[in-house]
């Protein structure tokens, strides 16, 4: 998994940096172990005990990666460990340097989404391909590093930066389907075959989408549109990156594949460059003929499984529903309670009638993730649903009335999931992921705390649990080390006295058991499993182990439900998502398997079986480690960077360089930039430009010199400014329970020789030494649905102060903000209200005691937010700065209409992806207590945003918008506005 | 138990191999019901001659037989290998196929050496998590003497008896006193005060421990007093890595509480 998700490694890392900020408190310590390639970072002493096995991992898949492609880096790479999320995963980056981030937690085996052996070492093994694939440098690309001191990320402060890194890492400039397709391509082979190259859910995708005639996505299409809007999103990059590539390595051979994916001194710096130099031909030809060559496969396999007569169904729903949780059937109210996640709607928690398919939402879930939602367990007698919120974190058991729709935490972070529920006693089971360690827990009644029932040995990863109905069995998928699968079956008595020695044990080697649940009398169990490649529904006899196929399925059949003794619920895969069905129960004999692409690539190029990296068990990482101490941020600081950049100053063109400095990891950051303009009329003084920065997680502070910014060149905003600037700031997250934050910001800045307020470029004045402090608290709880382009639903406050000290006079003004929104039926589309007041108490004639409000404040080239109208300062139609007031209350209202989405806009470096239309008005009122200086004025507006990518990996957004601002005695003033962001 | 066949294949097996390369053929499913049937309906027929039967000079004509027998199943097998047979009809190749994938697990159980399973399997009990909740417990733990006198196993021995942690916290001493005193004071039983002597003996924090009000309470009425009760926990609340660990479990706890408290305010 590359790191293309920016914002989840940021809370990764905020997480971890949080932790160690209470290192005082904890005793905990961030602790760094070395090898020669090798810096790997973990919280001490919890995480200790799997440092020598990941190092292993490590240094097994690395000694892989530098025999298959000539690796020799020049940096160690740097590797952090993480337990803040109960979701196993990883990501990778090269820039600026080689990192890799591990949630050590279990992986989900969701639908057979993921298949593999022991974790840690399928992940370095993964990761590392990312690392290789974008990192190996050919001479051009390291002759840059030499030059600019290291590889250049691309900094919205900066953008030179982006030609920079394309200059020394021309890789990175990547889709997600080549990055992943090739990562996932040989984690597969590595594994000795286990994974997603032969992934039976890809071949149900694809099968699918012949079955039902739809339309593959062209390169173009698939990172333009289908990773946005798909209920799989970004899944799709792997899903379509796999197929390619095995598509390219069984129809040319595998080692064609390593010489387009590998960077070397007579290849094309762009990969579709690289691809046609390789391959002869465009990328979008071959891809073209995939399409074909899968459709063929296909429709092979399709005529293999309906040589026998396939299962008939019976839809509950009138369409697919995205992805749905586990679901439970009230048979008195014939509903299925289930978690639903679908594009366009925040992911819930819903009622689906079993009469008309209509689906009543209950509650939102907070922090759903992708194909499993949410755990759900049911309390028929008290119609309670229990369910696990904050899924893609630490999570948390909540209870919810189904039928009055009230609900309430019962557990906090407690890190549980899996739940089942035991109907003779009310208790509610389940497994709790705490440092990579599966652990089985009984929750009694009144559900405040938990008891630990039984621990697996690391490595082994137990899910799907069940409770018999008659409360005396439970059943669990073990996942062991070596990749096979169990489902075991165990007496409730003798778990409770810590034996949990199977009383039947039904073994399915790589397969995963997926949901395997009991019959109403406790007699079989019912699941599905991909035994034929095709996911049917099985069931066994616990008395006997009888097994019995109940289903011919054409896509795949998942999550049965007994309904009774003739018929299950289960939900059918289709290309929009799973739909609930329901089907009969009778066993049948014949099922033809069907064939994995994967297993023909193995067949017609063997080669691919020498591309296993054998075990780390053998790997002597006692004699590597060089090192092992404490990881000290700041002490690792280091060169990351050095750069030419341009500026603006006022209105002239100053050249300069830019340095930045890490760690590794880089939890601690500091710049220095430094220009000078040639030009103009500035006088000497003015001439030479200084800033310096330093952050790390909850502090910063800089110091400038006659401030210079990129984006004063392209006007009309400007934020350069004469004289000194010396600021410090402290961040405090109160609340981090995502996407709920409390956070508390407090700075102090000193400042001098000024011409123009730091905050209002249009407000002159003559200040030689200016003193301010002042402090934020701002909450926000806002969450948005699969594919959106915004926020959705939800608010947001805050409360801010600014205080200011000048010619020993004293300043002080004060406002706040409130931002309530509230999603429409129309999928991405909603309504948000905002509303801000604020005070000073001074004098209406000091500037230093007025809030000034005008424009949109977008620049030309920007790099801010691009909603710049929705902040308390803007009022589109006006002037910027040109309404001032010492108080002030301003209301608003925002209509944000569903984007339009471009499929073939473009080409794969450069396209459009979406077009985001909104309408706003509002009203503004300064100087309410004084008649003479009050000013009224309402607006009305509209801005359209379009969202570009260049390079596969940066974002751009061009907006325009207008406006017509309105005020008693004055003409209606217009303005018009556009825009270019760089980067997000 | 039950095995659902494992899809890997063995590729160093040439045995395998040819047999792979032939055609997978399933008899009917009509055949073994047929079969069945005809065996059942042999077992009930009635016996009307003797099941075995003495043929004098057999053997010569048994030969002849045999030989014969062997050269029409060879026509017939390669005549099947040709041709093939029996005729395979739709919906006959196969019961309940598996899927074919190449797998050759590269990493097996004894491959993932991890460290200190104890105390990963203490972090996963009850006790740590009540010690992590409990703040007279963790004061207690940051104590020096305690931790030092807990690394001495006699100490452990005579914290493990109730009576003990009983006694030390409901005799308040003014000070750290003579250890005889000390043993004097608590008014032990025989067996008791002998424990309590020996630990006294070897680890002398031991006593600046009793004399600590806040921690002796501890010792008996937290869950610290749970912990005190089982030797091994006794002995990994010596580890200055197991003391870090509920320290920062703690500072978890902490957080998580008051982060709920906020959940259910906002909850609708």
């Amino acid at each position: 998994m590359v790191s293309g998700c920016r914002r989840a490694l940021a809370v990764c890392l905020a997480s971890t940096l949080a932790l160690a900020a209470s290192a005082t408190d904890s005793r905990a310590q961030l602790t760094s172990t070395e090898t020669s390639h090798l810096v790997l970072v973990y919280i001490n002493p919890t995480q200790t005990f799997i440092v020598p096995h990941v190092g292993r991992s490590f240094e097994n898949a690395f000694a892989f990666h530098q025999k298959l492609f000539d690796f020799k880096p020049k940096e160690k790479i740097a590797v952090l460990l993480t337990d803040f999320s109960d979701a196993g995963n990883a990501s990778a980056d090269a820039v600026p340097r080689d990192f890799v981030s591990l949630r050590i937690a279990p992986m989900n085996f969701a639908f057979e989404t993921f298949t593999a052996s022991e974790r840690m070492s399928y992940l370095m093994n993964h990761e590392l391909v990312h690392v290789v694939t974008m990192d190996r440098p050919a001479p051009r690309d390291q002759m840059f590093r030499d030059l600019f001191r290291g590889k250049v990320a691309p900094i919205p402060e900066h953008p030179e930066s982006v030609g920079y890194m394309f200059l020394t890492t021309p890789r990175r400039a990547s889709p997600r389907w080549f990055l992943e397709g090739i990562a996932v391509f040989l984690d597969t082979w590595m594994a000795g075959g286990i994974g997603r190259a032969q992934g039976p859910y890809d071949e149900m995708v694809f099968r699918s989408m012949v079955i039902d005639g739809s339309r593959f996505s062209d390169p173009l299409g698939l990172v333009a549109e289908l990773t946005k809007t798909d209920f799989q999103v970004e899944a799709n990059s792997y899903l379509y990156g796999t197929r390619f590539m095995n598509y390219l390595a069984y129809t040319y051979t595998p080692q064609s594949l390593i010489r387009w994916v590998t960077r070397t001194s007579d290849s094309k710096a762009y990969y579709a460059s690289s691809f046609r130099q390789v391959y002869g031909l465009p990328i979008e030809k071959a891809w073209a003929d995939w399409i074909a060559f899968e459709r063929n496969f296909q429709q092979k396999n399709v005529a293999t499984i309906r040589q026998y007569p396939t299962t008939p169904y019976k839809d509950v729903s009138r369409e697919a529903l995205g992805s749905l949780s586990r679901a439970f059937v009230d048979p008195e109210r014939r509903t299925i309670y289930a978690g639903l996640n679908y594009p366009g709607t925040v992911a819930y928690v819903g009622a689906i009638s079993m009469d008309d398919g209509h689906v009543e939402r209950l509650h939102d879930i907070k922090l759903p993730r992708i194909y499993t939602v949410t755990s759900v367990a049911y309390d028929t007698e008290t119609h309670t649903l229990f369910y696990t919120a904050d899924n893609t974190a630490q999570r948390d058991l909540v209870a919810l009335d189904v039928t009055t729709k009230k609900q309430r935490t019962l557990l906090k972070d407690a890190r549980i999931g899996e739940l089942a529920f035991n109907r003779t006693d009310g208790s509610i089971w389940g497994i709790r992921t705490f440092n990579g360690i599966c652990t089985l827990v009984r929750i009694p009644q009144p559900y405040t705390d938990w008891n630990a029932v039984y621990s697996w040995p690391y490595g082994e990863v137990a899910y799907d649990l069940d409770v018999s109905p008659n409360g005396e069995l439970v059943s669990a998928s073990v996942g062991a080390i070596d990749g096979k699968q169990t489902v075991r079956v165990m007496k409730t008595a003798s778990l409770l006295l810590n034996d949990p020695t199977p009383l039947k044990q039904f073994d399915f080697g790589t397969a995963v058991p997926s949901n395997f649940v009991f019959s109403q009398d406790s007699h079989y169990l019912y699941g599905s499993s991909y035994y034929t490649g095709v996911s049917n529904i099985f069931r066994y006899e616990i008395a006997t182990g009888d097994t019995e196929a109940l289903t011919n399925a054409e896509t795949g059949f998942f999550r049965p439900v007994p309904l009774d003794d003739e018929s299950l619920l289960v939900f059918r895969y289709t290309g929009d998502g799973f739909v609930p069905s329901i089907i009969n129960t009778r066993p049948i004999k014949d099922i033809n398997a069907i064939t994995f692409l994967g297993h023909e690539l193995v067949e017609k190029h063997p080669i691919v079986k020498q591309w296993a990296a054998g075990s780390p068990g053998s790997v002597p990482i006692e004699t590597l480690i060089t090192r092992t101490r404490p990881y000290a941020p700041l002490k690792r600081l280091g060169l990351e960077s050095l750069y030419p950049v341009v500026e603006g100053y006022k209105d002239t063109f100053a050249i300069g360089v830019h340095a930045r400095l890490s760690d590794p990891l880089s939890f601690n950051g500091a710049t220095l930039t430094a220009a000078f303009s040639p030009a103009g009329e500035l006088p000497v003084s003015e001439r030479v430009h200084l800033r310096a920065e330093y952050r790390r997680y909850d502090w910063s502070a800089h110091g400038a010199w006659n401030n210079g910014d990129f984006y004063d060149l392209f006007g009309p905003t400007k934020t350069s400014r004469r004289g000194y600037d010396f600021g410090v700031a402290h961040t405090d997250l109160l609340i981090f329970d995502e996407p709920r934050r409390l956070t508390l910001t407090l700075e102090g800045r000193v400042s001098g020789h000024l011409d123009q307020l730091p905050e209002y470029q249009n407000v002159s004045v003559k200040v030689d030494d200016l003193f301010s402090f002042g402090g934020a608290l701002s909450y926000t709880d806002v969450r948005s649905s699969l594919g959106n382009v915004d926020e959705e639903k939800g608010f947001k406050w805050s409360v801010t102060s600014r205080n200011t000290v000048v010619a020993s006079s004293f300043f002080s003004r004060t406002h706040a903000t409130y931002d309530q929104g509230v999603a429409l039926p129309i999928p991405h589309s909603s309504i948000w209200f905002r509303s801000a007041a604020g005070f000073s108490p001074q004098d209406a004639a000091e500037p230093f005691s007025n809030f000034y409000f005008g424009g949109f404040g977008n620049n030309y080239v920007d790099h801010l937010d691009e909603k710049r109208y929705r902040e308390y300062y803007a009022l589109p139609g006006a002037q910027l700065n040109e309404i001032g007031g010492r108080n002030f209350a301003k209301t608003a209202v925002e209509w944000n209409l569903p984007p339009l989405r471009f499929a073939r806009a473009g080409t794969p470096g450069f396209y459009l992806t979406w077009m985001r239309p909104a309408i706003f008005a509002g009203g503004l009122v300064t100087n309410m207590d004084s008649g003479q200086l009050r000013r009224t004025v309402s607006h009305v507006g509209g801005q359209l945003d379009f969202r570009l990518n260049m390079l596969s990996m940066l974002d751009l957004t061009l907006s325009v918008g207008g406006a017509v601002a309105y005020e008693r005695a004055t003409d209606p003033r217009t303005e018009a506005m556009i825009s270019l962001k760089i980067l997000h | 138990m039950n095995t659902f066949n494992d899809d890997r294949r063995d590729d160093n097996d040439e045995l395998s191999e040819i047999l792979n390369d032939l055609p997978q053929v399933d008899p009917p499913p009509s055949l073994v019901p047929t079969v069945m049937s005809t065996i059942a309906e042999l077992a009930n027929a009635p016996v009307t001659q003797p099941q075995v039967t003495y043929i004098r000079r057999g053997s010569r004509m048994a030969k002849k037989v045999l030989w014969s027998v062997a050269a029409v199943a060879a026509v017939a097998l390669i005549a099947l290998k040709v041709v093939g047979y029996p005729p395979v009809e739709q919906g006959t190749e196969a019961t309940i196929g598996a899927a074919q994938r190449y797998q050759e697990s590269q990493i097996s159980a004894s491959d993932v050496k991890v460290e200190d399973q104890q105390f990963q399997a203490f972090l996963q009990s009850d006790l740590f998590r009540q010690l992590a909740n409990d703040k007279a417990a963790q004061d207690a733990l940051k104590n020096q003497d305690l931790q030092k006198a807990l690394a001495d196993a006699s100490v452990r021995a005579a914290l493990a008896r109730a009576d003990i942690r009983y006694a030390i916290a409901n005799v308040r001493l003014a000070r750290v006193e003579a250890r005889n005193d000390v043993i004097a004071s608590l008014k032990l039983d025989a067996k008791s005060q002998a424990a309590l002597e020996a630990a006294l003996n070897t680890s002398p924090a031991l006593l600046r421990v009793i004399a600590n009000a806040n921690i002796a309470d501890a010792i008996a009425n937290s869950s610290l007093a749970q912990a005190l009760a089982r030797s091994d926990a006794a002995l990994a609340l010596s580890n200055n890595a197991v003391l870090q660990a509920i320290s920062q479990a703690s500072f978890n706890a902490r957080n998580d509480a008051s982060v709920n408290v906020s959940t259910n305010a906002v909850s609708k």
